[in-house]
């Protein structure tokens, strides 16, 4: 079983009985290893170190292992699905362990079994077996898709991921040596794949816009502006019904788009007043076209 | 996922398997670096045998400034191929690609410092553009069909991120030409020779980089 990396075990009292109930009957400690703290100090391959530590460790309730008050233990999990009681590996707590990796000695397990299958079934795939290699991408479409998620929201986009990554496993199989993991290897590659599509997407935003209108078009041109030709005629209404000065302002000012000084010039009224009348207008129109 | 989505994943799925012939594994990227550098070297060897003036160069190697320029320009050649190598296949770090760094700050460092002591000695002639439109030539020709090989090499590996493959291993090429150029270059190196030696070193840098990142575009 390869060795994980180190996790640090908080050792909760229930943990630390735990391990002390269980300790005559890991398999993988020979008897006198655990009858005192001293003789508990083993090494990695059992799956977990335990060391004597100080005071400090039992003040935190990292109890008294072996019968020895004295001294409180740390045991540092090396590699939790190594250690065996048994025969059967032994079931941590997982809400006791503090976790620097994904641990859970079941899950961890799986996730080893799931990797090693892997690696042989893509092994299996480079020497052309069609079955294990449809089983293979069948069973990875998941691990692709949470990995497309972490970039991308839309379902759409996750399953173009996914695809994307399908066709480039296919294309890059040769890459693969089975002597490295292949999980890493199939994350490289859907990593990569998650960004290719989010820079393509941001080049084709860069050139294109989205109109949806653009959709609802007759081959006449005319006949798509009729939208246009009824608001202008609505409003060319409501702006007949205004008192003469405001429409003239309006006129000026808004339509003609005429400065406030030409404005002024031409209709002889002060700059003053043509601001008043266009303020007015501009409140009649709006009561009077949202109203209607 | 959508019904339609899966059906059509489903399919990808079927015609890929049914398209999965035997492929032959690649071998491990340092013995293809290596396979390349020998053969280059067995190349750039003959050349040297052939028509480099030896006598020169061993004077000009007793100096251990230009020493360590031109083992720091080797040594940038090698490095840079051999993290285009491992570049090429998908798990690995994208942390090979500082692998040619150091020995390229030396390199331009270590130049740059020759350069300096000739402008300090010849004064303004410093600036004076030696023989380097050669150089700028050699360099060209030169990477031009060891970059080509080497990109045959990397093509092989499909690399999901060729841009940066590409211009690895152009630096490696630009490195390895400059490093054989220095068997025949009789004199030292002005700031307009270094500076040619690196434009050169970039041009073929980018344009490796550009015509993959194109190619990738347009794929």
């Amino acid at each position: 079983m390869e060795t994980l990396p180190a996790i640090e075990v908080a050792l909760l009292g229930r943990l630390a009985r735990l391990l002390q109930r269980r300790a005559g009957h890991l398999d993988s400690l020979a008897p006198h290893q655990h009858e005192g703290a001293e003789a508990l100090e083993t090494s990695g391959e059992h799956g977990f170190r335990v060391v004597r530590s100080g005071r400090r460790d039992q003040r935190r309730g990292i109890g008294a292992m072996g019968g020895n008050g004295a001294h409180g233990l740390v045991i540092t999990l090396i590699n939790p699905c190594a250690i065996v009681s048994h025969g059967e590996p032994l079931h941590f707590p997982q809400q006791r362990v503090r976790r620097r990796g994904s641990y859970g000695c079941a899950r961890r397990d799986n996730k080893l079994v799931k990797e090693q299958r892997w690696s042989q079934l893509m092994a299996a795939a480079q020497e052309g077996d069609r079955a294990a290699y449809e089983r293979l991408l069948r069973e990875t479409v998941p691990f692709i898709r949470a990995i497309a998620a972490r970039r991308h929201s839309s379902q759409d986009r996750i399953d173009d991921v996914v695809q994307e990554v399908l066709l480039t496993v296919h294309r890059v199989r040769h890459t693969y040596d089975p002597q490295r993991p292949f999980e890493r290897w199939l994350a490289a590659i859907a990593e990569r794949r998650s960004i290719d599509l989010l820079r393509r997407r941001a080049r084709r935003a860069a050139v294109e816009t989205s109109d949806e209108r653009i959709y609802e078009t007759f081959p006449d041109a005319g006949a798509n502006r009729e939208g246009e030709t009824l608001a202008r005629d609505e409003l060319s209404r409501a702006i007949a019904t205004l008192p003469p000065g405001q429409r003239e302002a309006i006129e000026l000012l808004k339509l003609r788009e005429l400065s406030l000084k030409e404005a002024a010039r031409t209709s002889g009224r002060s700059i003053a007043a043509l601001k008043v009348n266009v303020h007015r207008a501009i409140k009649a129109l709006k009561a009077r076209l949202e109203g209607e | 996922m959508t019904e339609r989505t899966k059906k059509s994943t489903e399919r990808l799925i079927e015609r890929l398997a049914s398209e999965a012939v035997p492929v032959r594994r690649l071998s491990a990227p340092a013995l293809r670096a290596s396979l390349f550098l020998l053969a280059a070297a067995a190349l750039a060897a003959l050349a040297i045998v052939l028509f480099a003036n030896l006598p020169m160069f061993e004077r000009r190697i007793a100096d251990p400034k230009l020493a360590i320029e031109v083992a720091a320009t080797l040594a940038t050649g090698i490095l840079a191929v051999l993290a285009a190598f491992e570049l090429s296949l998908p798990d690995r770090s994208p942390r090979w690609a500082l692998l040619p760094v150091p020995t390229l700050v030396l390199w331009i460092a270590s130049s740059g410092y020759s350069c300096w002591r000739h402008l300090v000695v010849h004064g303004p002639d410093g600036w004076a553009i030696g023989e380097s439109a050669q150089c700028f030539r050699f360099i060209l020709v030169v990477s031009l069909p060891l970059g080509i090989a080497l990109l045959l090499m990397l093509r092989r590996a499909r690399a999901i991120a060729p841009v940066r493959v590409a211009a690895l291993g152009a630096l490696g090429v630009a490195a390895l030409a400059a490093f054989v150029l220095q068997f025949f270059h009789p004199f030292d190196v002005t700031f307009m020779d270094l500076a040619i030696h690196l434009i050169a070193v970039g041009f073929v840098v980018l344009a490796a980089s550009g015509a993959e990142a194109l190619a990738l575009r347009r794929g």
